[in-house]
């Protein structure tokens, strides 16, 4: 069953909660699709939060819902529904009553609302749990408890504060892989509000960067990812290495000078000579090869790795280089390497995202 | 009750026990005075024909009704102090903290009156009406200990359910009836059972030593005590409760404290907790052994200098278990650095009851 959904429009959002406020926060989370909502600590996420839930009201500035505005709704009568990072099952009711709790609270006649349920128990595999308490059963269940209370009312807009928090890596992986399946089937809007965004960026179609309680960047999550337009938004959507660099001439391709030498990188931005600036490089936009076997590269500098490290997958090698830097660069190696490896870092694009540094 | 304490600074737990000695005491002193031990000409004792004297109709009979309206009366209280609770706990987050000196407060005229054996209450409104002033009396035991209960309740309650039964559309109305009372239904029933039971006692103590009349429900209780001129009967009936009153009083103290047990900050360990004066003397235990053996290491390389297989034994001996001593010190990720290995299962905190679920429960694959 596919339910329509709509889109969810914040404008010119201020409101202050618990001492944090966010300001001029605008925000289009499309129809059906997953939105990432991410930020460090103090970057207003939690109070955004409450205000689009109704928690808190809101100063200026509206929510709309396919152009419904919203905002002065009780929390209840939005259609927002958030699982927290605890979930907040209720451990005396069991699952079947967990499960239809919202309805509860929906005029709707018994015998629709009790073939809802069983059409949500068995949606979300619960049919043979309905009779157990929420602490009878193993972590997947619980969400999928979770997920189905919050889905069976229809909501608008489903909000996933945190969700994961609590759980190592595969556990989480595992979560992020299920909602989005059920995002497919259900046709569910969702936004994930979170401080570490890497395991639900792949799952995301767009993404919003918060910082110090404004938006920092929006944007398609590849856009982002590729083009982050601050140290802090490249920072927070990933691995990032970033040089510090002083445009010494113009031209078609710009040349900089680093601790590591020179280089000659393309710019979009016109830069004045002189100016400090901070490239942004991913570990993947970089190739490592033994020492002096870099042919005819351009832009390359040399180190020694320190480290190795495997995760999922992927071989992270930690570079010493020559300014004491400590450089990643993320490998599936045609090359085996060693610890204290000399080795050449080759910066494969001609382009890289940068900028200027206050 | 005893790890609330230990929450508290230093003056507050020696007030909250002294407190707590004189609660006892007030319990106490009637019983004793009720046998006689206390404030009676004729010798103390006790005969078995007067446990048959109060078993007979009439007894039972005022027992019951005794029962019934003090019953309602604990459920009354009990369901006062839990929805008084949930509006306290809704709207003035942050401050729900001060109902436990509130409760200390209201209770403490209660202490009084007990102790010195006075219906405090009955002097202070100048009424004759006894069975209303008895129950007029309870009104601070109830409210406090409601209060108390309730705040040990909500204190289990994740602000998350709350929130959750919100959104999904319950107004204040539906949060009291749909969520609030079913998930309160413990101690709702412990609440009620502890102050039914104490109620009792409050009337039955109160009527004993403000009795003047003979139209109150339970003046037959003490028959047998101007009959015989012994207060038998009567106080072993006040016995019986004051037994009731205290086994309630231990199971709704012991589900306080495991309602104490899950507060998270209660988990980490405060200056004043055992656990943490525990990990302070490790620690300097610790330390002290270090810097004993580094001592002793350089006293045993200047040994070494001047030659001595002895010393240089000694000197290997004290290297090898200041490895065993010193942590492996772990190297923090800089920032921009790659993201960590997996984490260890064992990392994630199971999470109390099913208010966080747990990580280590989870052995299923991916749904």
């Amino acid at each position: 069953m596919v339910y329509i959904m709509a889109v969810i429009k914040i404008s010119n959002l201020d409101l202050e909660y618990q001492g944090q406020k966010v300001s001029n926060f605008m925000l289009t989370i499309p129809d059906r699709q997953t939105t990432t909502i991410s930020g460090d600590e103090e970057s207003g996420k939690d109070t955004l939060l409450a205000g689009l839930l109704g928690f808190t009201s809101i100063s200026f500035g509206t929510i709309t819902v396919d152009e419904v505005e919203v905002q002065s709704l009780a929390p209840g009568k939005r259609g927002f529904v958030c699982i927290s990072s605890d979930w907040g099952l209720f451990p005396h009711l069991n699952v079947r009553a967990n499960l239809g709790y919202g309805l509860r609270f929906r005029k709707l006649p018994k015998e629709e609302r009790e073939l809802k349920i069983d059409r949500f128990l068995r949606q979300f595999r619960l049919t043979e749990l309905q009779n157990l308490f929420p602490h009878m059963l193993s972590v997947n269940e619980q969400y999928r408890l979770a997920l189905g209370r919050a889905a069976i009312v229809d909501p608008e807009l489903l909000i996933l504060d945190d969700s994961f928090s609590n759980f190592d890596v595969p556990v989480r992986e595992s979560l992020v892989t299920y909602t989005h399946e059920i995002q497919n089937i259900l046709g569910l809007t969702i936004a994930f509000i979170t401080k570490n965004p890497m395991e639900v960026m792949g799952v995301s179609t767009h993404i919003a960067v918060m910082a110090d309680g404004y938006l920092e960047q929006t944007g398609k999550v590849q856009d982002v990812y590729d083009s982050p337009t601050s140290t802090r938004v490249a920072k927070n959507t990933g691995e990032i290495n970033i040089l510090r660099a002083q445009v010494v001439m113009g031209g078609d391709f710009y040349m900089f000078s680093t601790k590591l030498g020179g280089l000659n990188l393309r710019c979009a931005e016109k830069l004045r000579p002189d100016t400090d600036v901070d490239i942004l490089i991913r570990p993947e936009q970089t190739q490592v090869v033994p020492l002096g076997q870099t042919a005819d590269a351009r832009n390359v500098f040399s180190g020694q790795i320190r480290q190795i490290r495997y995760v999922s997958g992927f071989q992270f090698l930690s570079i010493k280089t020559d300014d004491e830097q400590l450089f990643l660069s993320v490998q599936n190696p045609q090359h085996s390497f060693g610890i204290n490896d000399d080795i050449d870092v080759i910066l494969s694009r001609d382009e890289y995202p940068i900028v200027k540094r206050q | 009750m005893f790890r609330f304490f230990l929450r508290l600074n230093i003056f507050g737990s020696l007030l909250a026990y002294f407190l707590l000695i004189l609660f006892i005491l007030a319990l106490v002193l009637p019983v004793l005075t009720g046998f006689g031990i206390f404030g009676h000409p004729t010798l103390p004792g006790f005969s078995t024909r007067y446990l048959f004297e109060i078993l007979s109709a009439q007894s039972l009979q005022g027992l019951i009704s005794a029962l019934i309206y003090s019953g309602l009366f604990a459920a009354l209280c009990a369901f006062y102090g839990v929805i008084g609770g949930f509006f306290t706990a809704k709207y003035f987050t942050g401050k729900f903290v001060l109902l436990i000196p509130i409760t200390f407060l209201l209770v403490a005229p209660e202490f009084l009156s007990f102790l010195i054996n006075i219906p405090v209450v009955a002097l202070f409104f100048g009424s004759r009406d006894l069975t209303a002033l008895t129950y007029g009396g309870s009104l601070s035991w109830g409210f406090a200990l409601s209060l108390f209960i309730a705040h040990a309740f909500f204190l289990r309650i994740s602000t998350a359910e709350i929130r959750t039964a919100t959104m999904l559309g319950a107004n204040s109305f539906d949060l009291i009836l749909q969520y609030v009372i079913p998930r309160a239904r413990r101690p709702l029933l412990f609440l009620t059972f502890f102050l039914t039971c104490q109620f009792m006692c409050q009337g039955l103590y109160t009527a004993r030593y403000a009795l003047k009349s003979s139209d109150l429900f339970f003046w037959h209780l003490f028959i047998p005590d101007l009959i015989y001129k012994d207060p038998g009967p009567g106080a072993l009936a006040y016995g019986i409760l004051l037994v009731l009153g205290t086994a309630a009083a231990l199971s709704a103290i012991t589900y306080a404290k495991f309602e104490f047990s899950v507060v998270p900050e209660s988990a980490a360990p405060s200056p004043s907790t055992k656990a943490h004066k525990k990990q302070v003397t490790r620690k300097k235990k610790k330390r002290k052994k270090s810097k004993k053996k580094n001592a002793e290491i350089k006293m045993a390389k200047s040994e070494e200098k001047s030659g001595g297989l002895a010393s240089k034994l000694k000197l290997a001996k004290l290297s090898r278990d200041e490895e065993t001593i010193q942590a492996p010190v772990e190297s923090q990720p800089e920032p921009g650095e790659a993201p960590q290995p997996p984490q260890q299962a064992e990392e994630t905190k199971p999470p109390e009851e099913s208010e966080t679920p747990k990580a280590s429960e989870d052995e299923e694959k991916a749904p």
